[in-house]
């Protein structure tokens, strides 16, 4: 292995790594603040990339129907409770935003043939339908069993996460799809090429990371998250409803999610379950974070998609089982090293 | 301490000409809470008016902090509350109530502990900010005002204050959303004499802003001196109650909770 | 005349009110299928289902059914279907599935009620080694040998002399990189790399800087569909400038969808129907191919013909070839004439068909020769056929 493979193979783990490391902080977001390990961020990933792909093919993303499916589903939960409670008056909100939204959305899709506009339409379309999605499941599936365990958590989120795959394989099929790439731009490094797509990814992805550091530490929002994740009882009695954080929490990772794979759908193909292998390297980045710190868990993310690069220079045929048992070490040191701090005064 | 009697007594006599007068906050008919099959509070009365000092002393497992919680929704409870004039329905949500006003100071702080004293101040108008106002720094001047230490520690973690520290940064927290009715689970908990003066004092001062205090106490004497009313709760029963003064010289009181050193508190009416 | 009653009976009646000729009046020939349409294999499996849609419905003045199911690629279901074909339908032959692995697990069944069985899926594992349960089963995709030896003979053509592999990290890639490297080295070229991916993974540069350091002539893709994109484009983006050599495994609409100006300039070996059109007209199976892709297409729209609803095309030309010798020797419906029928696909002989000429033997339950295979590029974004 010579400087340049050496070179190019950080390049291409730093790449990785880096959506890797979007993914971590999305799912050491959602932990923190609402106990669910969060399995279905993957799938979120591929629906953002294929819904992107079908608008491009000019055709209706399946993910529309599902949006159109979920916001009824709430409208219906919410509506119930609205009459329960007799809170007539939410219930016109109610139907705008998880009907209406989502309706009027549709109505664009069929009146304007999405495949003409221009890319970055397209993008914020494709995000439009997927990222409801998020906040959407965490009211129907996460929200009613918010106080249970983790472990009940984690099965709720296996079961949506397995949904999501088999619906993701109804609305994509089982072809996988690539979208164009953002810029066709590349740079010339010895006598490799250095694609622009791949710098855009590093850039965008260090790009959120900091604007996610800005919401967590300068906004009121980003703070009422992060005191949900440290205090649920103290966030409470500032008025920072579990439901709300809940929701926000979802919508964020959601919006990580989709933006992944958005960023990656040009460089590779995507399928309706390439999801959750991307997710699952996130995961173990997260892990290596002990789901608790964002810039350990980001590091680890990055370290997994280095390790990735190298090890598939050297052993390809043993990749993953490379990259996965990384976990086994570091939950070791980890385990050796932390001492569990209970919140009791 | 002559000086704060004195300040102590003059309100006091004011409180109980106006007692009948002033608009009700809060009040409480035949409370009872449960944790499971258990009933740890039975039948409770309990009234707050307005710039009015109420407090509830009890022994350890009385039920005080059981109160509160059902109080601000945190516990399902049974019997009726209302609260500024609006009868409480039974999916009252803690958030909902913040909304209204209604704010506590727990037992345990609840601080996050990982951000500053600021953000910490910032996160009590939480619901005031997602409400529209925007008047959060301001407010945090008063608080400073009030607490001059907090202002010194802006920066710091909350979660390295020392005892007392956290127990006024819990208060300035509070404060920020500017309450109607504020309730306080032992503050002066584990707090040496002096700091516990001082608190005690700010909470005498609070009651001039017009906001309604309940005080959780099991320092009977310091909570008396202050408090316009009071209540003796025993293993979850209201077991005697009546107007501070009265409380502080009743020899039930005096035997359990003022001990020999009360009879001078006492004996200072 | 029939031996049992009702059916003559039946038979007589139905003849009676159709006023058919009535002497030869049989029972229907029923032929069960169990394709993988949905599930990972569901774009090899949609269009084989297609394909039995397009199948004549009557041979030899006798009607033929075909009784379609979908195992959903799971061999379980796989399973489940052909015994259901068997024992409800009493179909007097099966013809599935898409998948080695579904089709593998049928192949019990089919011996165990002696029913011939023609598998549409593309590892020769499927017919050989030759044994007693095998005696049942037939196949009509090109087994990989037949193209890794198209691979090959191109190489000594064009004086390539050294090769790069990068596959499937599973059967698929395992089998071609095993099917080539004997074929290879007898004609002596080098395998410089020898590398593995998973389907799902999103990044193979690893891989491709090492098989790029080695410097090879040419590099062969083993991989299946459109994740074998990936390794060509980043060869592509990395610079390499040898020639890329995909397998047939990439032949359908999908690949070049998902490929793009990426894929541009691979060779790899298809089935001639691929490229049937521009066959020159002497070419054995040129008409039958061309009849394929014309219904298919006709059906189902320009451009919309795979490699792998020819398969289902095949088998149902063997079907279709057999009935009328089997039918001089037994009625539909019985043991008889399934065995008749096992034996009329056995000895077919120069039965061209739509990726080939079919000669079948008891040692050859594949029947295709050199024939069945031509090399083909990507240009243009559709199949060239290499002169
Ligand atoms: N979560 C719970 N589950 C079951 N029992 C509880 C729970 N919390 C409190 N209790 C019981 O209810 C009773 C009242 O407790 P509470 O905490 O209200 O007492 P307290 O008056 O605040 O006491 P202290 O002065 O020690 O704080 C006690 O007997 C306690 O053990
Ligand atoms: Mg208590």
């Amino acid at each position: 292995m010579d400087l340049q493979i050496a070179l190019l193979l950080g390049q291409d783990g730093i790449t990785n790594g880096a959506i890797y490391a979007l993914l971590a902080l999305a799912l050491v977001l959602v932990f923190a603040v609402t106990r669910v390990i969060f399995i279905p961020q993957g799938e979120f990933v591929a629906y953002g990339a294929l819904t992107l792909a079908s608008l491009q093919a000019g055709k209706l993303p399946g993910t529309l129907w599902l949006l159109l499916g979920l916001g009824a589903a709430v409208a219906l939960v919410e509506i119930a409770l609205a009459l329960r409670t007799r809170q007539m008056r939410r219930i016109p909100s109610i139907l705008l935003l998880n009907c209406g939204i989502p309706l009027l959305l549709g109505g664009i899709l069929f009146a304007i043939p999405p495949a003409t506009l221009p890319l970055a339409v397209q993008v914020v379309l494709a995000l439009m339908l997927v990222v409801p999605l998020g906040p959407m499941v965490y009211r129907l599936a996460f929200q009613p069993i918010a106080e249970a365990s983790v472990l009940v958590l984690l099965i709720v989120s296996i079961a949506v996460h397995v949904t999501l795959i088999g619906l993701g394989l109804l609305f994509f099929g089982a072809e996988g799809s690539r979208t164009p790439a953002f810029t066709d731009m590349s740079f010339e490094i010895g006598d490799a090429l250095l694609q622009g797509q791949t710098v855009l990814v590093v850039v965008a992805s260090a790009v959120l990371i900091v604007a996610l550091y800005f919401f967590f530490e300068r906004t009121i929002y980003g703070k009422a998250l992060r005191a949900t994740a440290m205090n649920r009882t103290g966030a409470r009695l500032m008025g920072i409803s579990a439901t709300m954080a809940g929701k926000l929490s979802f919508t964020l990772a959601t919006l990580i999610g989709a933006f992944s794979g958005v960023l990656i759908s040009p460089i590779t193909t995507i399928y309706y379950d390439s999801g959750f292998l991307i997710g699952l390297k996130g995961f173990v980045g997260a892990i290596v974070g002990g789901l608790a710190s964002y810039p350990v868990a980001a590091a680890g993310a990055v370290l997994v998609g280095l390790l990735e690069a190298y090890s598939s220079f050297w052993a390809s045929a043993y990749k993953e089982v490379i990259v996965f048992t990384m976990i086994i070490p570091v939950l070791l040191w980890r385990s050796l090293t932390t001492r569990h701090v209970e919140e009791e005064e | 301490m002559t000086a704060m009697n004195a300040m102590n007594a003059s309100n006091e006599s004011s409180a109980e000409r106006e007692r009948g007068t002033r608009p009700v906050v809060l009040d409480v008919r035949d409370l009872s809470v449960s944790y499971g099959k258990v009933e740890a509070l039975h039948h409770i009365d309990l009234k707050i008016r307005r710039g009015e000092i109420v407090t509830v002393i009890g022994p350890n497992g009385a039920g005080k902090t059981t109160l509160l919680a059902a109080l601000m929704g945190l516990l399902p409870a049974q019997g009726e509350i209302v609260y500024l004039g609006e009868r409480q329905g039974a999916e009252r949500q803690v958030e909902q109530l913040v909304r209204q006003g209604m704010t506590l100071v727990p037992e345990k702080r609840e601080l996050f502990g990982e951000m500053s004293v600021e953000d910490n101040l910032l996160l009590g108008a939480f619901d005031r900010y997602r409400g529209g106002h925007r008047d959060e720094l301001e407010t945090m001047d008063q608080v400073f005002e009030i607490f001059p230490r907090l202002a010194e520690r802006r920066e710091q973690l909350a979660g390295t204050l020392s005892g007392g520290e956290r127990q006024m940064l819990a208060m300035g927290r509070a404060l920020m959303a500017k309450p109607k009715l504020l309730m306080l689970d032992e503050p002066s908990l584990g707090l040496a004499p002096l700091i516990i003066k001082e608190i005690f004092r700010i909470v005498a001062e609070l009651k001039k802003t017009g906001v309604a205090i309940l005080l959780v106490e099991q320092n009977a004497r310091a909570a008396l001196q202050v408090a316009d009313y009071g209540y003796v709760l025993e293993t979850g029963e209201v077991s005697l109650e009546g107007p501070s003064a009265e409380l502080a010289s009743d020899p039930r009181v005096i035997e359990s909770y003022l001990g020999l050193g009360g009879k001078g508190g006492a004996a200072a009416r | 005349m029939p031996k049992p009653f009702r059916r003559t009976l039946v038979a007589a009646l139905i003849s009676a009110v159709a006023a058919t000729a009535a002497s030869t009046a049989l029972a229907d020939i029923n032929i069960g299928v169990s394709v993988s349409a949905t599930g990972p294999a569901a774009s090899l499996g949609i269009p084989e289902k297609n394909t039995f849609a397009l199948l004549p419905q009557t041979v030899a003045g006798q009607k033929v059914n075909y009784i379609v199911l979908d195992d959903a690629t799971d061999p379980t279901a796989a399973t489940k279907n052909i015994k259901k074909l068997i024992s409800e339908n009493k179909v007097d032959l099966v013809v599935g599935s898409t998948t080695t692995p579904n089709s593998l697990a049928m192949m019990d069944v089919a011996a165990e009620n002696e029913t011939p069985m023609i598998s549409l899926a593309g590892s020769a594992i499927v017919v050989e080694p030759m044994d007693a349960k095998r005696y049942w089963v037939f196949k009509t995709a090109q087994n990989d040998a037949h193209m890794a030896t198209a691979i090959v003979e191109y190489m000594t053509s064009h004086n390539l002399q050294s090769i790069a592999f990068i596959g499937f990290a599973d059967a698929y890639g395992e089998g071609w990189y095993k099917e080539f490297a004997k074929i290879a080295e007898a004609r002596k070229i080098r395998i410089v790399a020898s590398e593995r991916y998973q389907r799902n993974d999103t990044s193979v540069t690893g891989q491709i800087l090492k098989m790029i350091a080695a410097k090879p002539d040419a590099v062969l893709i083993g991989a299946a569909g459109t994740p074998a994109v990936l390794p060509q484009k980043s060869l592509k983006e990395k610079g390499y400038k040898g020639v890329i050599f995909q397998t047939h495994g990439v032949a359908n609409a999908d690949f070049l969808r998902v490929g793009g100006k990426d894929v541009e300039g691979a060779l790899l070996p298809v089935g001639p129907m691929m490229v049937a059109a521009q066959l020159p007209d002497s070419y054995p199976n040129k008409k039958v191919a061309l009849d394929y892709v014309s219904k298919y297409e006709t059906a189902h729209g320009k451009g919309s013909v795979s490699a792998f609803g020819g398969h289902a095309w095949d088998a149902g030309l063997l079907i279709n070839h057999a009935i009328p010798q089997a039918l001089k020797k037994a009625q539909p419906g019985s043991k008889e004439f399934r065995k008749a029928l096992r034996d009329a696909i056995e000895t077919t002989q120069n039965l061209p068909a739509a990726h080939g000429v079919f000669n079948l033997s008891a040692q050859d339950h594949q029947g295709f020769d050199q024939r069945a295979r031509v090399m083909a590029k990507i240009e243009g974004g559709s199949w060239k056929l290499v002169k």
